[in-house]
């Protein structure tokens, strides 16, 4: 173990703004899903870096909770996704024009 | 030391080719490599199990969802098309205050706060991976889940009742209108059989 | 050697999670039910199983109340604290229930009231949350239950809506989770009790405790996260967005006011908490100009929880013990004002429109004086008027926010409050006023009693707490 814990934590951090840049520039909800799972990983990836330094599993099985609920998460966007397209014909959230933020 | 920068490498060139990508399923596709990459991290900082369920429930299941839900969705409606990359007037203020908080973190954590890592402790023993009941291996894991952290683990029962039922509720009766496409559904939304059969009332 | 595994945790502990326990197993026995009886029982008895779900929840939880328990370890704390929130989300999910009788299909009402159950549960959860896990659990539960729920109507735009919240509040959950991440690396628990430890590293503690607040005051929509808020009020069906308004703002409160007045050390509290009464502040300003110019009462009603929960953070700044006790005052006082206003909307929907656009307002006051005349008496609560619980709630706060040295927060409070008048006086004058071409609409007839009750109840209330102001002592938060 050679690599300071300070790497993986910068590691975790690009990937996570690399997450949130992805949610805020791209516009097809499926690219914004799988951007949202990536700020989830790097979050993740931070958890389980601290669990080694404090050497505490509690950090392990907040990781796995996460996990399970980023799955629920996912399933429950891709339906409403498919939800919508069924019906807009256009996965695109520019052209979902309905609503007016 | 340098299996740590090659993952690195190959978890941000992923992360990023998962957000530019044009097409959805080459987006999977960088996913995919960047939470094979991310499993590997994980078997580096002693957390063998969760790199198991990294690549069987990240990879294997949540990124096959996508991609069904990708080949639903461009099947009898012709290509799958992808909007152009807008940028709306909120992205740039938004990003520049992500980079500051960027800054900031990465300001925060280059003061290397943490000392060298302790080696032991006496609920969870560091150990090779791959041993029997060391941090992070199946047994300690396991042992920790249902005991000290049971609580949680039992609220994630609802979260999965909350998913089945949603998604029922959602999708499984959506009535598809696809008019773009090459071809018309083969039947329409009352004949289709239901998904959950209503027992005769 | 295999490790034993002993359970650490006794029937005790079990009993101190019964409150939510229940519910979200009546949750499950609307759903067997539903797919048991036959189909024109379906509605009403998953409303009834689910009312009487939730009023044994409350009375289970009022049985713990002199006797605090940390259960699980420091996972989940009952007490006065927690009991007040559970209290607060049983009785807007009971009322939100009232509503429900006309909403959704006949075979998706057991699905769609066993998911608002369980966001009901999720909230209970977060009300007794003590570490950062449950926390997080007890939200996801909340969120993911109402993006379902969201989904549901058959209009276009509430899917849209769906979408549109789906995607910001995970977008916010992601926050949320790196902020615990962080404190996670910086206290090396995840147990709120281990926050006051001095920190490994300041500057992770407080990013974390950054990211922590931006997450909750999405959730919360307080202003400058407040986008998403009006859009999806708009979209989602009516008792949806009723139940929205009330059961996420008290979950994430409770989870803000556990980690403002028990987690945080006192040495650099108010320097990480000051941002939080700058947010309420805005929130205050943006809320009310925001509620101006809307034409649809929901997107109003949007925007008027916006300014509330402005109000309701502002009577916590300079965490005093009173400053709480004014803050859950006037949450339970906005809970009964604003489901009142949702059930009279309720009652004026029809088929195919939700009657929530101000037009069918116009001569309400002529067609229904009743409704017209609750609906005013609601308006002015919001608004902050005298003889509703809302003025009292508001004086309350204007007196603990100057006494704590937050002057600056009560003059904005009276601003805000003054700018507010003329946005809820649009809606009574649409009511009220003689126009000439008004669309003679057909006089309704509501599928049920159930809303009326409701609109009663909210009346009483909103009216008792202006006239009795009650705030519970004994409710201190606690983390271990």
């Amino acid at each position: 173990m050679s690599v300071d814990v300070t790497n993986y934590i910068a590691l975790s951090a690009v990937m996570f703004f690399i997450g949130v840049a992805g949610v805020i520039v791209r516009r097809n909800p499926l690219i914004v899903l799988m951007a949202i799972e990536l700020m989830f990983n790097a979050a993740n990836l931070a958890l389980v870096a601290f669990a080694r330094v404090w050497v505490n599993n509690a950090g392990h099985i907040f990781v796995f909770l996460v996990v399970t609920v980023a799955a629920a998460e996912a399933a429950i966007g891709l339906a409403i996704v498919v939800a919508v397209f069924r019906r807009a014909e256009n996965v695109d959230v520019d052209e979902v024009a309905g609503l007016h933020g | 030391m340098s299996l740590f920068y090659l993952l690195a490498v190959i978890l941000i060139a992923s992360a990023i080719f998962t957000i530019t990508q044009k097409s959805p399923v080459y987006s999977v596709v960088g996913l995919l490599v960047n939470f094979l990459a991310l499993a590997a991290l994980y078997f580096t900082l002693n957390a063998e199990f969760l790199g198991v369920i990294q690549i069987v429930i990240y990879s294997g299941a949540i990124l096959m969802l996508f991609v069904f839900v990708i080949a639903l969705l461009s099947s009898g409606v012709g290509p799958f098309r992808a909007g152009p990359n807008r940028l709306p007037r909120i992205a740039a203020p938004a990003l520049l205050t992500t980079l500051v908080a960027f800054g900031f973190l990465i300001f925060g954590i280059a003061q290397r706060p943490f000392g060298p890592l302790p080696p032991h402790r006496p609920t969870s023993f560091l150990g090779n991976v791959g041993d029997p009941n060391v941090f992070g291996s199946v047994g300690d894991f396991g042992v920790a889940l249902f005991t000290v952290q049971l609580l949680p683990f039992e609220v994630t029962a609802f979260i999965l009742m909350v998913a089945v039922i949603g998604v029922v509720l959602i999708a499984g009766d959506a009535v598809p209108q696809p008019t773009l496409g090459r071809h018309r559904p083969q039947k329409r939304a009352a004949e289709r059989e239901p998904i959950l059969k209503a027992p005769a009332p | 050697m295999t490790p034993h595994l002993i359970v650490p945790f006794g029937s005790a502990d079990w009993a101190a999670v019964a409150p939510p326990t229940v519910v979200g197993v009546a949750a499950l026995v609307v759903i067997l039910a539903d797919l048991m009886l036959p189909r024109r029982a379906r509605r009403i008895s998953a409303i009834a199983i689910g009312i009487v779900g939730l009023i044994v929840a409350g009375i289970i939880a009022l049985q713990g109340w002199h006797h605090p328990y940390v259960a699980f370890g420091g996972a989940f704390i009952e007490g006065g604290f927690a009991i007040v929130f559970e209290g607060i989300v049983i009785v807007a999910a009971i009322f939100s229930l009232c509503m429900s009788y006309g909403f959704a299909r006949d075979d998706q009402i057991g699905g769609a009231i066993a998911l608002m159950l369980w966001s009901a549960t999720g909230a209970m959860l977060m009300a007794g949350a003590a570490s950062l896990m449950m926390i997080f659990l007890g939200l996801e539960l909340l969120s993911l239950a109402l993006y379902c729920l969201c989904g549901l109507a058959a209009r276009a735009s509430a899917r849209e809506a769906a979408l549109k919240y789906l995607i910001l509040s995970s977008t916010a959950s992601g926050f949320l989770l790196y902020g615990m991440a962080l404190l996670f690396g910086a206290t090396g628990s995840v147990a709120l009790a281990a926050l006051a430890n001095p920190p490994i590293s300041a500057a992770l503690f407080d990013i974390g405790c950054g990211m922590f607040l931006v997450g909750l005051c999405f959730k919360l929509s307080l202003a400058p996260f407040h986008v998403w808020t009006p859009d999806v009020f708009e979209g989602a069906p009516l008792p949806v967005t009723a139940f929205m308004s009330v059961v996420t703002k008290a979950g994430a409160l409770a989870a803000v006011a556990r980690f403002a007045y028990a987690a945080l050390p006192q040495r650099d509290h108010a320097a990480i908490l000051i941002p939080l009464w700058i947010v309420a502040a805005i929130s205050m300003i943006v809320g009310n100009v925001g509620a101006l110019a809307q034409t649809d009462i929901k997107r109003l009603l949007a925007y008027s929880g916006i300014a509330q929960l402005g109000y309701i953070v502002a009577a916590m700044a300079g965490t005093s013990a009173l400053g709480l006790r004014y803050a859950i005052f006037y949450l339970g006082a906005y809970m009964f004002m604003n489901l009142g206003a949702f059930a009279v909307v309720t009652l004026l929907s029809r088929e195919n429109d939700e009657g929530s656009r101000l037009a069918s307002f116009a001569g309400l006051g002529y067609r229904q004086p009743v409704l017209a005349g609750l609906m005013t008496f609601f308006l002015l609560a919001l608004a902050g008027l005298p003889p509703t619980a809302g003025f009292i709630g508001k004086i309350l706060i204007l007196a603990t926010d100057v006494n704590t040295g937050y002057a600056w927060l009560a003059v904005l409070l009276i601003v805000g409050t003054a700018i507010s008048v003329y946005a809820y006086f649009k809606i009574v004058r649409a009511m009220y006023a003689r126009t000439i071409g008004t669309p003679v609409l057909p006089r309704f007839v509501p599928a049920s009693a159930l809303p009326w009750v409701g609109v009663a109840l909210c009346a009483i209330a909103t009216l008792g707490l202006g006239l009795y102001p009650f705030a519970p002592s004994d409710i201190l938060p606690l983390v271990r």
